[in-house]
This record gives structure tokens, C-alpha cells and sequence, in this order.
């Protein structure tokens, strides 16, 4: 969600941004980079734990396969884009640094609530993608969710870059 | 094909109920020096932006290089053959004078090394030291050397010697006018 937040529009309200623009390079070609090196920020913040509990898992006479850490990791990463990408579409909209996160926060008390109150909301939400669930219980990889996490991913990312690519700077 | 390098023909820029630019003819011609006058608001700033397609605007006609600035692709080219410097001189503050230097240069294939060279040692600037660390008249040189090493044609400057004391000014005037020779 950080990772998200405070883009391009932001800074070139608060200086940097205006700069970056008036460089030879197209709008989408900026958007696509900021947002490659977050999503790869993203991997590594999800690859990493993962990674690291695999490897020291024997030390503490415990067994966690790299591969399964490795689809764990995948699943945070693939479900924590739909968030990521949510507040980048919001940094393409609002110029401060506030109000992107401070939605997304609003969001997620909204669906907690609407979950602690409606226990079968909980399938409709990224939650059992994130936690790997099906996965925990029977192998399967959630690949229809994962594939609609990836795909509303992208679409947000498309509407950011369009955004920008529309913006007065 | 027109010897004009920028072109303007009822041009208009409005914000809302606001009108930034009313119907601005320009007609600026190769190697000539053109200053814009006028109060806080009158649509300088909004200008320089349209013409390097920063800015969109609401009527008229815009066309620098007679390329139209909000067609597809002229955007790119026209930056590429630019430079611009921002009144806010607003740069990358997380960077040391050299890395900035060598960033800019990595888009332009025409920049002038030879002229980067001379401008950090007449200008004075530390190549070492961080952007967010120079003081204003330090961050408007690196930003008109930035912009004159580019190897443009237009240079687009917006109070390209604000915060610098009168003998700066006249050194950043000299080195506009006369690249090369400040």
C-alpha cells in the first residue's frame, strides 16, 4: 500500500516530477518504470520472509520446502498487487501523499467490517489468495483468483497511466 | 517547412472559469531571443509548458519544430530537442551533482561534454555533493547547465537567474547568450 503511494503526480507538485516530464520520454514509459521497480520492491518484500523461514526452518528442527515458500510467495505477491496497484491509481489522481493510503485504510476497515459480519464475504475477498489458503489445505494453487488479482492489477496500473498520460503538469 | 522554431495561433489555456493564456499569437523565428513580461499569472509558465506539451491546451494551435505539441509522439521529439528550465528549479534532490549530470546526458545523444566540463568548473559546482544540499544559486546553475549541454536548439527558461546574486546572473546571461564562452 506505501509502496503505492506518493507517485509521480505528487512529485511533480512537489518538484523532481515536472523535471522528469520535460525529459524526451513518453508519460507511460515513466509510469511503467515506477511501477515495475514497486512491483519488484513488492516480490522482494514477499520473497524474502519466505525465503528466509525455507532456509532456517532446520535450525529449529522444523521442515518449510523453498518451493512452498516460494508459492506462498507468489500468492502475497499476486494478491498485495490488487492493493499496491489500487493506491497507485490513487497517486495518479490526487497530487498529496496522504490521501492515497488514507483510502486504502478506509477500504480495509470497510471490508473487515463487511467480513466480521458476513463470515461467507471472506471467499469474495483477496484474503484467501494472500494467505495461501487452498494451498495450505489441499496443494492447489488458486490460479482463477490469482489470475483476477494479476488481471485487476493490470487494469488499475492501465488507468494510472492513462491518467498521468492526461494530466496537466 | 518553416525557418519558425515556435508557432502559436490563438492559443488559450483555462483552468476552470480561469483563462491562464487568451488567444496568444507568437511567431519565434531560428537564433533569436525572445522575453516573455508580465505580473504573477499572466500565463507564462502556462505558456512554456503547452509549448513543451506539459500542459494541454484548451484552443488554438501550438507547434514548435512545425510540429503540432499534443500529437502523438511530437512531445518526445520536441523535448529531445529542448531544454527547459523550471522556475521552482526543481531537480533530483537524492542525487550528487555528477550522477544528475550523468543521468540528463544518458537522453541526450547530442550532449556536449565539453561544455559540462566548463560549466562545473566556472559554475563552481561540486560534483560530489547532493542536489538537496545546494543552495538555490547552486541548484539554478546545475539546472542551466543541465539545460545548455543538451545540445539544443530552443532553450525554454523560466527566471533562468533567480536566486542568483548580480555576478552569477551575469555569468549565467553570458553563458546563455554565448555558450562556451562564459
Amino acid at each position: 500500500m506505501l509502496l503505492g503511494a506518493g507517485g509521480i503526480v505528487s512529485q511533480a507538485t512537489r518538484g523532481g516530477g515536472l523535471y522528469t516530464f520535460s525529459l524526451p520520454v513518453f508519460r507511460q514509459q515513466i509510469v511503467a518504470a515506477r511501477a515495475s521497480v514497486a512491483l519488484l520492491e513488492l516480490f522482494a518484500l514477499a520473497a524474502v520472509p519466505a525465503v528466509v523461514v525455507a532456509v532456517l526452518s532446520s535450525a529449529v528442527g522444523q521442515s518449510y520446502s523453498l518451493a512452498d515458500g516460494l508459492v506462498h510467495a507468489g500468492l502475497l505477491f499476486g494478491g498485495g498487487a490488487v492493493f499496491f496497484s489500487f493506491t497507485f491509481l490513487m497517486s495518479s489522481i490526487f497530487t498529496d501523499t496522504w490521501r492515497p493510503p488514507a483510502i486504502m485504510a478506509a477500504l480495509f476497515f470497510i471490508i473487515a467490517t463487511i467480513r466480521m459480519l458476513t463470515p461467507g464475504f471472506t471467499r469474495f475477498t483477496l484474503a484467501p489468495v494472500i494467505t495461501g489458503a487452498s494451498y495450505v489445505s489441499t496443494g492447489d494453487i488458486p490460479w482463477t483468483a490469482l489470475s483476477l488479482s494479476v488481471l485487476t492489477s493490470t487494469v488499475l496500473l492501465f488507468l494510472a497511466a492513462r491518467n498521468v498520460a492526461r494530466r496537466d503538469f | 517547412m518553416t525557418d519558425l522554431v515556435i508557432e502559436t495561433k490563438d492559443l488559450r489555456k483555462s483552468y476552470g472559469a480561469v483563462e491562464a493564456v487568451r488567444g496568444l499569437d507568437l511567431r519565434i523565428p531560428r537564433g533569436v531571443i525572445c522575453g516573455f513580461l508580465g505580473r504573477n499569472g499572466a500565463g507564462k509558465t502556462t505558456t512554456m509548458k503547452m509549448l513543451l506539451g506539459l500542459t494541454r491546451r484548451t484552443a488554438g494551435i501550438a507547434r514548435v519544430f512545425d510540429l503540432d505539441v499534443e500529437a502523438p509522439r511530437s512531445g518526445t521529439a520536441i523535448r529531445g530537442r529542448t531544454a527547459f528550465v523550471s522556475d521552482e528549479k526543481d531537480l533530483y534532490d537524492g542525487m550528487t551533482v555528477a550522477e544528475m549530470t550523468r543521468f540528463i546526458a544518458s537522453f541526450f545523444s547530442r550532449w556536449r561534454r565539453d561544455l559540462e566540463d566548463l560549466y562545473v568548473s566556472r559554475f563552481g559546482l561540486p560534483p560530489a555533493r547532493r542536489v538537496k544540499t545546494l543552495s538555490r544559486g547552486m541548484r539554478t546553475k546545475l539546472a542551466v547547465l543541465l539545460a545548455l549541454c543538451r545540445g539544443a536548439e530552443p532553450l525554454v527558461l523560466d527566471e533562468p537567474t533567480g536566486g542568483l546574486d548580480p555576478a552569477a546572473t551575469e555569468q549565467v546571461l553570458q553563458a546563455i547568450v554565448s555558450p562556451g564562452r562564459c
